[in-house]
């Protein structure tokens, strides 16, 4: 086990000798990996514990990211990540709470590659965690798009998020969004506290088709 | 399934320190994680009379609308059994964020990190301090 896992190796990478095996082996136990391959389905599940374990030796949200990413490719069989795989544009169902802390981690790995950190990474990471509750909450199912936003020469600015539902829909849409009702559970502030942290904000919704919402978040200027 | 399993049982730990109630958060919340916590901080308040609640979230990383309401409702929830809460440990980006939402803590006590929150806690007549046993005392 010590030559020939490369899953060790690249823990040990980031996280030094002492802490990589205890990860690993923890990470393995709690998603009830124990020989041969781990299934596809699990692999979300097997990253996320290993997410929990590097934060306790790991600070740095980007460094995290990138040892997860790297464990991803390596269990999912793809070849080394290029920056712009990275970016990749992901369609992610959300039907559970486990699929919402999926989107969460996934999108956090993705807003990192794109260069967001700080403030405005909380707050995208805010906003995946609104519109997967609503989703969840109210349609039960749907999905969520994260894909990287361009400028006209190409550069990467920000990440669009979308939600897409085939729920109930919204019947007074237009009042929620005025501000003037606030729901029991909370949908009105959800929906307006993402409005003000991102840069456009956009809402359909047809009672008994769906909803979708679509925002785009830039990232500020780094130095 | 293992995994299921764990996510079922997996629960924030409520610790019983110097006679007030610690609630470290290390773990991207939950809605049905912060709801059994709620019922969990019920219960230990009930069983140990605490002086005191905190909620430190140093280790979390987001905090939205529900989270924010169930974490104020948490707070006032223990105001009315008598047990005053102090929350700690906002990052800035943190703190920013809720702000832009609309979304407040306003009715909370707030502290820079959980030692000062530990400290505001102090009910000041050195009751809460650890007891030193006399030879052949038993403390419990």
């Amino acid at each position: 086990m010590k030559i020939a896992d490369p899953l060790l190796a690249i823990l040990q990478r980031h996280v030094g000798d002492f802490a990589a095996a205890p990860i690993l082996n923890v990470s393995r136990e709690r998603v009830g990996w124990t020989t041969g391959a781990l299934a596809r389905e699990r692999v979300g599940t097997f990253l996320r514990f290993v997410e929990l374990g590097l934060k306790v030796y790991v600070d740095d949200l980007t460094q995290r990211a990138r040892c997860v990413a790297e464990l991803e490719t390596l269990l999912r069989g793809e070849r080394a990540p290029a920056p712009a795989e990275a970016v990749a544009a992901v369609e992610l169902s959300i039907a559970s709470e486990d699929e919402v802390l999926d989107a969460r981690m996934r999108a956090r790995r993705m807003l990192a590659a794109l260069g967001f950190s700080g403030v405005d990474e909380v707050k995208a990471l805010t906003v995946v965690s609104e519109l997967t509750r609503n989703i969840l909450k109210y349609a039960g199912r749907g999905t969520l798009k994260l894909s990287a936003a361009r400028d006209g020469s190409g550069c990467v600015v920000g990440v669009l998020i979308v939600a897409t539902d085939s729920g109930p829909g919204i019947a007074n849409l237009e009042e929620i969004m005025s501000g003037r009702y606030r729901s029991k559970t909370g949908m009105g502030r959800g929906l307006l506290g993402t409005k003000a942290i991102v840069d456009e904000f956009s809402i359909t919704s047809e009672p008994g088709k769906g909803t979708r919402v679509s925002v785009l978040k830039r990232f500020g200027v780094r130095r | 399934m293992p995994a299921d399993f764990a996510r079922a049982t997996e629960r924030v730990p409520v610790i019983w320190l110097q006679r007030k109630l610690v609630v470290a958060i290390q773990v991207s919340l939950t809605d049905a994680l912060v709801d059994r916590l709620k019922v969990d901080v019920g219960g230990e308040i009930a069983r140990r009379n605490p002086v005191g609640l905190a909620i430190d979230l140093s280790g979390a990383d987001l905090l939205d609308s529900y989270l924010t309401q169930a974490l104020r409702d948490l707070a006032l929830m223990a105001q009315l059994m008598g047990v005053r809460t102090v929350i700690s440990g906002l990052s800035p980006a943190m703190a920013i964020t809720l702000v832009e939402m609309g979304l407040e803590l306003s009715a909370v006590a707030t502290a820079l990190d959980l030692d000062h929150a530990l400290v505001m806690l102090d009910p000041g007549d050195g009751s809460s301090s650890p007891r030193l046993s006399a030879p052949g005392e038993v403390v419990l």
